[in-house]
């Protein structure tokens, strides 16, 4: 697809070269906070999976930079009125909004003090401003000391075991591995990257931070959902506006940090493998009444009512303990739909992406096949 | 704006209340088609043992069909299966599952299923490959994703296996791994990393230490597939050890892991392991005593991923030393393709000195596609004697077999299923005894014209006048005919030779002489036409025992004109003749036959048919047809007839170098003629359509052959079958094809190339489906009109399926079988729907949009579908670069239109009367918000307007009005709105009520919704709808939900939800509440839909049952 027919189809890619971004994804952690608020006191950071970039983007402009970003950065102007125009926006949702924006506008640049973020990826990242940027597998062992000792000058892996000694406040994860097409081996090795990112999360995050992460929406995720409720008091499935309602992607946000009393995290017992989390759930259930796994109480919103049901389908014995994560659709209705496609005025220029897509492992092989057929010719 | 009346929360009555009708419904998978992901032979490739998503299916290869399938895991597909001393190991994710080989016989022999004893553990991770030990049938080794080696026993009382220590050097995650034993307590590893690293490794029984040997750094990408060779024995009787590991960086790599023993340093790796150090792309692993090494041979292929490679198995009772091993690489181009590797090992060389070692050089050998879509998720690999036997499971849900001859030297009474042999005319004169002196005439002789002559003869003119007849019997064996020197030097200039009968040929000349040739007879002048023979078409096929005559034409050249002549085929005698006359002076006729009421049909080089009837005079054009090809038209057959004679059916068809066939239908009025298009398609396999036949069966298969790039292809459109590809290099004029009457699968193809002549014989097709399959690609849509299903899929054919009773099979075994298949769209498809039984239409992105007839064929034994598409949507925005997502069509008025509402995806809605004509004319269009509209449905229209409901990924719904005007084009009118879910609707179903209607809906967040609509008024003849209640299911699935279906049934309303979490659930929906009733276990990743296929009066005891249809990655059928 060529640069400026992906302009129309996808408003994001579009909106992130014009606003300086490295990925569209970008986006999708500006709507996330958004609805979440995750930088809210936060100043450490950890990005896992980083490459090419514009999550650490985000976070260098609003924590280091002290930039603000708001439903502006992807509304569409066109959409709002016409939401207007056929009734589809609340009256009083419309008034906070324009209101919103004013206090945006207004409100001052304000860069954090003693802002540390690191991003982690298999891929080099390019040098960012204020950033320490590492090379490595999350799901190496080895990469727990890397970090350790990222965050943590002072760090000793022979001394100091798998602690941070100053924790972070905030643990990101973008991973995705690249598709294969076989489902349940592309779900498993998405959730080696959740737990990968998890196992790293519980060495450096502190008590009451936050985790957020990608996860695929398939078979067996509420398993997923369920493992995660053992360490976080509200975990939470959002889709941003800006992801692909045709994707299976969306992200787990997990709020206050609470490792249960006595556990560590371990790197001979990693998460993930094993039945050691799903023991830990089946021990908090015998303990707990049911009232914690049914999730939050559900409101009723907007004259929908509610449906309870009754579901006395025999659970399985060989399954997992599940338990489904309230969802919610974040960036506001007006933002840009990525599933749609946008009409672009005649004299509209596609600019270049900000960053040139990382060399795919079979461009030899591209080059190699096309310098045999120019030859053949 | 009217608003909605608010209808307050129900009080939820108590849960004791249980509803009987929960009891009575039963949701159970009657049928299921998903990828094939283990395949493994059993008892010497009698048998094939087959991983289909949760089952074992046994297929009988010699009967060529299922004996049994067995469930081994609740919700997990199987990913492995091994077979050896007596027991088979079954995988799947971390689960383990064991039976005895005895059981798997017990079951072929028809055993009761459910008594099975299978006996399953959990391991702690994800499995990548299993090796039951040869050398103690109470062992096994299992390694993880993460790099990590499990020990199995099966020597527990009850034969549950217990799962040993976990051992690991390190625990990177693998996306490909491979173990050997190589003796009773040491198992070889190898481990392929996601960047690229192969880590070599031994595991010993019963020691927690494991040894590194190496890193094998050199790919540039994931792993994805690793095979660690037989031990091979070199010259000096040394052996050695190769490692194949295939990537996505595209290559296979072949790399010598001889272990040679050299004195390791001993230094502690664990300890570096954890140490801080940087391990993404391009770094170096800190393995420090592991030797890294260079691979001995590198090789490209494939175009995409290649996802396995495999050594074919040596053949035991081989005890040379290796020359030549035959390597398969399978990839996400769904091909599979054959490399020879050439060894040079004379010694397995010094382990100090790499210089000494093996080298090998890759050959490319072969390519076979006949997956469909994308994806070889499974092979297995077996060598009996001199035969390598190569099953590979797809996506597709097929298996596909086939049987290589083995690079060892053959022995003499070994007979290949297909050959090649070549004729040098120098080589076949100077060995036979006394060739005919020839004058001296100018020029190098070489062969000329030359056919098939019966089924194992060949006959061919020389450039100087020598007629040869070849027989095949173990090699091809010529004799020269005996001629007369006047006939000899008449076939001198022979242009055409025409096989007309089983052993009896004619011979066209440029001097216009024609010539009969025959055993028995030898060869005559049977007459001569005014010019220069071109062509000699048969109109009635090869002469037979049972018919006296043949009817044929003899095109000359330069002019349209011919001859008509009858002919008793056996002696050459003409019983009739009869000019041509009349014919559109461009006309350049390349085929012709007889069809119904005595007409011919001839075809030309631009694509014109002439139809042509006799009188007195002779054959006169009574139709001349411009075909929708511009390409020669290169046979003409006509379709099996129902009457016993098989002539009078209606129906004749083409095949077209444009790359279609097409079926017409014959009216033949008293004075007029016309032809209508019935059927127009272009099969998969190739560019150039040269010609094709019908079986002789009661059900007749329609087998078709052309060319595609370098090779000739004979397929079976039927089956959906490649019968044979044969390397000929390309599009031949000349070239020659015949098959068994009887039997499709044996033929002979003959052509030449660089003035040899070359002939291939096969004695059955080199590849056989042992399953039919599917879309190898998602299916993003599919409708049913109660008798067929359409599907829609990501690879952009269309498919039209039956569901019905298997005809091999017993036990009432059902199957999808494939009637058409359409590829016309250019991008993934995005919706297809039925309009009543005849009407089928099709949306996908650039705006695409396709209107098909479709019509069953009379009158014919030939059981294909006549599908036509009637109309091509040209009314596309400036760019037509959208996407239509969603449509819906209902025929209105006494003419034939229908009213379309289609969804674009730059959220404009936009209502088109469609006439059969052909033409599209826009009555209304609206913009909604800006976000993308996915569902709608026409909830009334008539001549004068339309109330319609969409769905959005806002997940709004709305409802809209639209009148038509004459003369204007008119905006549709938003009537109301309301939120239901919190993002895309991605599903919607309804049902009309007293009231209105009920919808349900699927959304992005999990929930199920159940709105109810009503009639705001209906004062001008079209009724307005609004939501008067809205209630939902908030975690009715754990993922997206992509397809719900609304049933009545009796009192009561069946709602069915499938979704990305892969569980079908069905659900009372009441007007107090909504009840959970069946939730199952889906093996269809990536729902594109569920539909309800009918009720299933048509076999069997229970009649009242439904059968839902889910499509995906895969389909399946419920009943409930
Ligand atoms: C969707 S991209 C992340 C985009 C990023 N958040 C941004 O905004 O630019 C996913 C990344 O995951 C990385 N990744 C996948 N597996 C990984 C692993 N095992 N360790 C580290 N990174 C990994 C890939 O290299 C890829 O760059």
């Amino acid at each position: 697809m060529g640069k400026s027919s992906k302009d129309k189809r996808d408003a994001y890619y579009r909106l992130a070269k014009e606003q300086g971004w490295r990925a569209r994804s970008a986006f999708k952690l500006l709507q996330l906070d958004e609805e979440f608020d995750l930088f809210a006191n936060v100043t450490r950071v950890v990005d896992l999976c980083a490459a090419p970039g514009s999550w650490s983007q985000v976070l260098s402009r609003v924590l280091i930079k002290g930039e603000k970003f708001g439903r502006t950065a992807w509304q569409d102007k066109e959409a709002r009125f016409r939401q207007q125009m056929l009734g589809i926006l609340p009256q009083d949702e419309q008034k906070t909004e324009a209101d919103k924006t004013i206090d945006e506008q207004q409100e001052e640049r304000k860069p954090r003090e003693d802002v540390k973020i690191v991003s982690i990826d298999l891929q080099p990242i390019s040098p960012l401003a204020g950033i320490t940027t590492l090379r490595a597998d999350i799901t190496h062992p080895a990469t727990v000391p890397l970090l350790l000792s990222a965050l943590d000058p002072d760090f000793d892996p022979k001394m100091a075991g798998t602690q941070a000694s100053h924790p972070v406040d905030l643990v990101l994860s973008d991973g995705a591995p690249d598709v294969t097409g076989l489902h349940d081996l592309d779900i498993y090795v998405q959730s080696q990257l959740l737990f990968a990112a998890l196992n790293l999360a519980l060495c450096v995050l502190k008590p009451g931070g936050k985790f957020v992460a990608k996860i695929f929406r398939g078979k067996n995720v509420d398993v997923l959902y369920a493992q995660l409720k053992i360490f976080f008091e509200k975990v939470i499935v959002a889709k941003p506006r800006s992801s692909r309602a045709s994707s299976v992607e969306a992200f787990i946000v997990c709020i206050n940090f609470q490792p249960p009393d006595g556990f560590r995290a371990s790197l001979e017992e990693p998460l993930g493998v094993g039945g050691r989390l799903d023991e830990m759930l089946k021990e908090r259930e015998a303990q707990k009444t049911d009232t914690e796994m049914q999730g939050a109480a559900a409101i009723s919103e907007q004259g929908v009512v509610e449906m309870e049901v009754y579901d006395d389908v025999p659970e399985d014995k060989e399954r997992n303990t599940r338990w489904i994560a309230p969802f919610i659709a974040c960036g506001d209705l007006s933002a840009f739909d990525s599933d749609a496609s946008y009409q672009l005025p005649e004299d509209h220029v596609s600019l270049d992406p900000v960053q040139p897509p990382i060399a795919p492992p079979y461009k030899r092989a591209i080059e190699m096949r096309a310098a045999l057929s120019g030859s053949q010719r | 704006m009217a608003q909605p009346r608010e209808v307050c929360s129900p009080a939820t009555p108590p849960s004791s209340i249980l509803n009987s009708l929960r009891r009575k419904l039963h949701l159970a998978r009657a049928f299921s088609q998903c990828p094939i992901t283990a395949l493994a032979f059993f008892r010497d490739a009698s048998y094939l043992l087959a991983g289909e998503d949760t089952d074992l299916v046994v297929y009988d290869l010699r009967a060529g069909h299922v004996v049994t399938r067995v469930r081994v895991f609740a919700g997990q597909p199987i990913h492995g299966i091994r077979v050896l001393n007596g027991r088979v190991l079954l995988w799947g994710a971390a689960k383990i599952a064991v039976l005895a080989e005895d059981d798997v016989e017990e079951l072929i022999r028809g055993k009761d299923v459910d008594a099975l004893a299978l006996k399953r553990v959990t391991a702690p991770d994800w499995i990548y490959d299993a090796a039951l030990s040869p050398f103690d049938a109470e062992a096994a080794v299992l390694i993880t994703a993460h790099n990590e080696v499990i020990p199995v026993r099966f020597d527990t009382p009850d034969g549950t296996p217990t799962l040993g220590a976990v051992v690991s050097p390190s625990r990177p995650m693998l996306y490909a791994a491979n173990l050997k034993w190589v003796s009773d307590n040491c198992v070889l590893v190898a481990g392929g990393t996601v960047f690229g690293d192969i880590l070599m490794w031994k595991y010993h029984l019963n020691q927690e230490q494991p040894e590194m040997l190496s890193v094998l750094a050199d790919h540039e990408g994931s792993i994805f597939g690793v095979h660690i060779s037989d031990e091979l024995l070199c010259m000096d009787g040394s052996k050695i050890r190769l490692l194949a590991s295939c990537s996505d960086d595209r290559t296979v790599r072949i790399w010598d892991v001889t272990d040679r023993q050299v004195e390791k340093s001993g230094r502690d790796t664990q300890h570096e392991l954890v140490a801080p150090r940087e391990t993404g792309f391009g770094s170096t692993p800190g393995l420090n005593d592991a030797e890294t090494e260079r691979p001995i041979a590198v090789v490209m292929g494939h175009m995409s991923r290649i996802w396995g490679v495999k050594f074919a198995p040596l053949n035991p009772g081989d005890v040379r030393p290796a020359k030549t091993l035959a390597v398969y690489s399978f990839g996400e181009d769904s091909t599979m393709q054959r490399w020879r590797l050439d060894l040079d090992a004379s010694s397995s060389g010094d382990a100090r000195d790499p210089t000494s070692r093996v080298s090998a050089v890759f050959k490319h050998q072969d390519i076979v596609d006949v997956h469909d879509g994308k994806h070889l998720w499974s092979h297995a690999l077996t060598t009996l004697g001199e035969q390598t036997i190569i099953a590979t499971g797809g996506a597709d849900s097929k298996i596909s077999l086939m049987t290589e001859s083995t690079f060892s030297t053959p022995s003499p009474e070994h007979n290949p299923v297909h050959e090649i042999t070549t004729l040098d005319l120098r080589d076949v004169l100077s060995s036979l005894p006394n060739p005919r002196a020839l004058g001296p005439g100018r020029g190098l002789e070489i062969i000329g014209r030359y056919d098939f002559f019966s089924q194992d003869e060949v006959l061919a003119t020389t450039s100087k006048g020598r007629l040869m007849l070849g027989t095949f019997d173990k090699g091809l064996h010529w004799r020269e005919v005996d001629l007369e020197d006047s006939i000899a030097s008449g076939i001198q200039s022979t242009y055409v030779l025409k096989t007309i009968g089983d052993g009896a040929a004619l011979l066209g000349t440029t001097s216009g002489s024609l010539y009969h040739y025959c055993g028995t007879q030898g060869a005559s002048l049977i007459g001569t036409v005014p010019g220069k023979v071109v062509n000699i078409v048969l109109l009635t096929g090869l002469g037979e025992a049972h018919d006296t005559s043949v009817e044929l034409l003899v095109h000359l050249h330069g002019t349209p004109d011919a001859q008509h002549f009858t002919l008793d085929w056996r002696t050459g005698a003409v019983l009739a003749k009869a000019d041509i006359r009349g014919m559109d002076p461009r006309f350049v006729a390349m085929s012709a036959a007889k069809i119904k009421g005595g007409l011919i049909a001839i075809g030309s080089r631009h694509g014109w048919l002439s139809v042509l009837r006799r009188g007195e005079e002779g054959f006169r054009p009574v139709l001349d047809f411009a075909t929708s090809s511009k390409d020669a038209i290169t046979g003409i057959v006509p379709l099996p007839g129902k009457d016993a004679d098989g002539t009078a059916s209606p129906y004749f068809l083409t095949t077209s170098r444009d790359s279609k066939y097409r079926i017409y239908e014959i009216e033949n009025a008293d004075s007029d003629v016309h032809l209508h298009i019935r059927n127009e398609t272009a099969p998969p396999f190739g560019s150039i359509i040269e010609g094709g036949w019908f079986t002789r069966d009661a059900e007749p298969e329609l087998i078709m052959y052309g060319f595609k790039s370098k090779k000739l292809i004979v397929w079976n459109e039927t089956r959906r079958q490649e019968i044979a590809a044969i390397e000929c290099g390309g599009s031949h004029r000349t070239f020659t094809l015949m098959h068994d009457p009887t039997d499709p699968h044996r033929l002979r193809f003959g052509f030449t190339r660089t003035s040899k002549l070359f002939i291939y014989s096969q004695r059955e097709s080199v590849h056989r489906p042992v399953k039919t399959g599917t879309h190898g690609r998602e299916i993003r849509a599919l409708s049913c009109n109660g008798r067929y299903i359409a599907t829609g899929s990501e690879d952009t054919t269309i498919r039209i399926w039956e569901y019905k009773g298997q005809q091999q099979r017993q036990s009432g075994g059902r199957e999808m079988r494939c009637l058409a298949s359409m590829k016309l769209h250019i991008t993934g498809m995005q919706q297809v729907k039925w309009l009543g039984d005849d009407y089928l239409m099709s949306s996908a992105g650039n705006e695409e949009f396709f209107v098909w007839r479709v019509r069953r064929l009379n009158n014919t034994t030939y059981g294909g579908l006549g599908v036509v598409c009637e109309a091509v949507f040209d009314d596309k925005s400036k760019h037509g670069d959208l996407r239509i997502m969603d449509f819906d069509a209902s025929k209105v008025g006494p003419d034939g239109s229908i009213i379309i509402t289609m969804l674009l995806s730059n959220s404009v809605l936009k209502t088109y009367r469609y006439s059969p004509d052909g033409s599209f004319r826009l009555l209304a269009h609206m913009s909604y918000t800006g976000a993308c509209l996915t569902q709608v449905r026409h909830l009334e229209v008539n001549e004068n307007g339309l109330s319609a409901l969409t769905g959005a990924t806002d997940g709004h719904m709305a409802t809209w009005e639209a009148r038509f005007d004459q003369d204007k084009i008119r905006s549709h009118v938003l009537v109301h709105v309301a939120p239901v879910h919190q993002n895309a609707i991605k599903s919607l179903d309804l049902r009309a009520t007293p009231e209105g209607f009920q919808v349900l809906t699927g959304g992005d967040d999990n929930g199920l919704a159940v709105t109810s609509l009503e009639v705001l008024s209906d004062d001008a003849g079209i009724r307005r709808y609004t939501v008067s209640s809205r209630a939902i299911v908030r975690k009715a699935h754990a993922a997206a939900i992509n397809g719900v279906a609304l049933i009545q049934r009796g009192e009561a309303t069946l709602g069915v939800s499938v979704s990305n979490d892969q569980r079908v659930k069905v659900w009372q929906i009441g007007s107090e509440r909504t009840e959970l009733v069946a939730d199952e276990y889906s093996g269809v990743a990536d729902a594109g839909g569920v539909e309800v296929m009918a009720s299933t009066h048509d076999d069997d005891e229970n009649s009242d049952r439904l059968r839902l249809i889910v499509g995906g990655v895969g389909v399946e059928v419920w009943t409930v």
